[in-house]
């Protein structure tokens, strides 16, 4: 059985095209139509930057059983779902993570949101454009480690997609990791403060996984208007230090 | 500078182009009724419309409401001095136990800029602050949720207002990712938005 692992010391690779996506919007696009707001973005970047504290918590887990849909991990939890039984079925360990930028920058986007909700919009998008690069990052570390033993990690899996409801995934993780290590908390409603903070697992085993992304399982597929942008999980660069 | 050069202005999302034209129109004479009627606020329609029709992204529409706010702050002594009716009385919230703000906070500056009186109630709201701002006077309150697990607090909340004997007295309308107009219209509220251009029309539809 693994211990749970806390890395704090992640250099996020974040641009101003990414804080543009990270408000839904194109910045080949805004570039051109409206320069204005990529001064914003870069405004945005910079003190972003200085507001965020990037730190992930992660423990793998040998998979003992996969039965009914329910995988039986090594520490005695269970993990179940359709989805995760679909999707990580090579797996013969499993990772569950939890990653934050801490709260200073949604403390700001609150203050700022009533005098300059622009500007507050675009420090919101830097968060979320960091919180990918987090996800991303810690995504890679692991796959990189699995590399080093021949293994393949799968597509990381969040509650909250289909089949996979917010509520059971949440628990379900946060059994199997304190997140309070990294100041992470749930509400009543499985719902993560600080809010810029992901939660998710990721199959590791010695048979590659299917291909896939996020957006593939997520339930807002139909409505989504951002969904596959660029960007999600992987795109970004980040290294551990 | 002229109603369609400030229409486009506001369109444009230029912040001190609307200040500095709203200034000169109001100095040439022009009445700031008809600065906001003729400019301002159709000027925000197209924004809504634009948004809808998903050739605007949420940051242009920001820039764009930014560019609204700050005509109507030039705007508003002269209004109030011309005693311009106000839009009605609106309090939205992010439904208990949810903390999702970002798109309530879109909805209101949207309502804001078309001419409503908002009270934000913030986020995690229970349902005796609705009900005391219907007694307070709202005319309709707009409840958010981003989550599946919070979505049931809308209903929570709508049988609140009636237990409180307050239900026929405002609309409801509510808004969020999860959502759709048949879950809206299954808990017994009057309406649903998807986004927060469509709140503005959804709004008005339901005070008219």
């Amino acid at each position: 059985m693994s211990a749970q692992v806390v890395i704090t010391n992640w250099k996020l690779v974040v641009d101003s095209d990414m804080v543009l996506r990270g408000q839904g919007a194109d910045p080949s696009i805004i570039r051109k139509r409206k320069p204005r707001l990529v001064e914003i973005a870069e405004q945005a970047l910079e003190e972003g930057m200085s507001l965020i504290a990037p730190v992930a918590v992660y423990r793998v887990l040998d998979v003992k059983a996969l039965r009914h849909e329910i995988f039986e991990l090594s520490n005695g939890t269970k993990l179940s779902g359709a989805p995760l039984s679909q999707h990580l079925a090579p797996a013969k360990q499993i990772a569950a993570i939890v990653c934050t930028l801490g709260d200073s920058l949604e403390q700001r986007v609150s203050t700022l949101m009533r005098s300059d909700p622009s500007y507050a919009f675009a420090l919101d998008g830097f968060g979320s454009a960091a919180m990918e690069a987090l996800g991303g990052a810690v995504c890679s570390t692991l796959d990189t480690e699995a590399k080093t033993i021949g293994a393949h990690t799968s597509v990381p899996l969040s509650p909250g997609i289909l089949g996979w409801a917010v509520d059971v995934g949440q628990a379900q993780i946060f059994s199997i990791l304190d997140a309070a290590k990294i100041g992470v908390s749930l509400n009543d409603s499985a719902q993560m403060t600080p809010h810029k903070s992901i939660s998710m697992v990721l199959g590791i085993g010695a048979t590659p996984f299917g291909e896939g992304r996020m957006c593939d399982f997520c339930g807002l597929r139909e409505t989504c208007r951002y969904q596959n942008r660029e960007g999600h999980f992987g795109g970004q660069q980040a290294v551990t230090l | 500078m002229d109603i369609k050069s400030l229409y486009d202005a506001v369109v444009e999302g230029e912040v001190k182009a609307v200040a500095e034209g709203v200034r000169q129109a109001l100095a040439d004479g022009i009445p700031a009724e008809k600065i906001l009627s003729e400019a301002l606020v159709p000027a925000m329609s197209e924004v809504g419309r634009l948004f809808e029709a998903q050739e605007f992204f949420v940051p242009e529409m920001l820039i764009s409401a930014k560019a609204m706010q700050a005509g109507l702050v030039i705007l508003k002594p002269q209004l109030a001095k011309n005693n311009a009716q106000a839009g009605g009385k609106i309090a939205i919230g992010t439904v208990k136990g949810d903390l999702h703000d970002i798109g309530k906070n879109l909805v209101i500056m949207m309502l804001e800029g078309t001419g409503y009186q908002v009270v934000d109630l913030g986020v995690d709201v229970p349902p005796e602050k609705f009900i005391k701002e219907v007694r307070d006077g709202a005319q309709l309150i707009g409840m958010s949720a981003m989550l599946t697990t919070t979505m049931p607090s809308m209903e929570a909340t709508i049988n609140a207002l009636k237990e409180a004997g307050v239900r026929d007295q405002v609309k409801v309308m509510v808004g969020g990712a999860p959502l759709t107009e048949n879950y809206a219209s299954a808990i017994g509220a009057d309406g649903y938005a998807q986004d927060a251009s469509a709140a503005v029309r959804r709004a008005t539809e339901l005070l008219a």
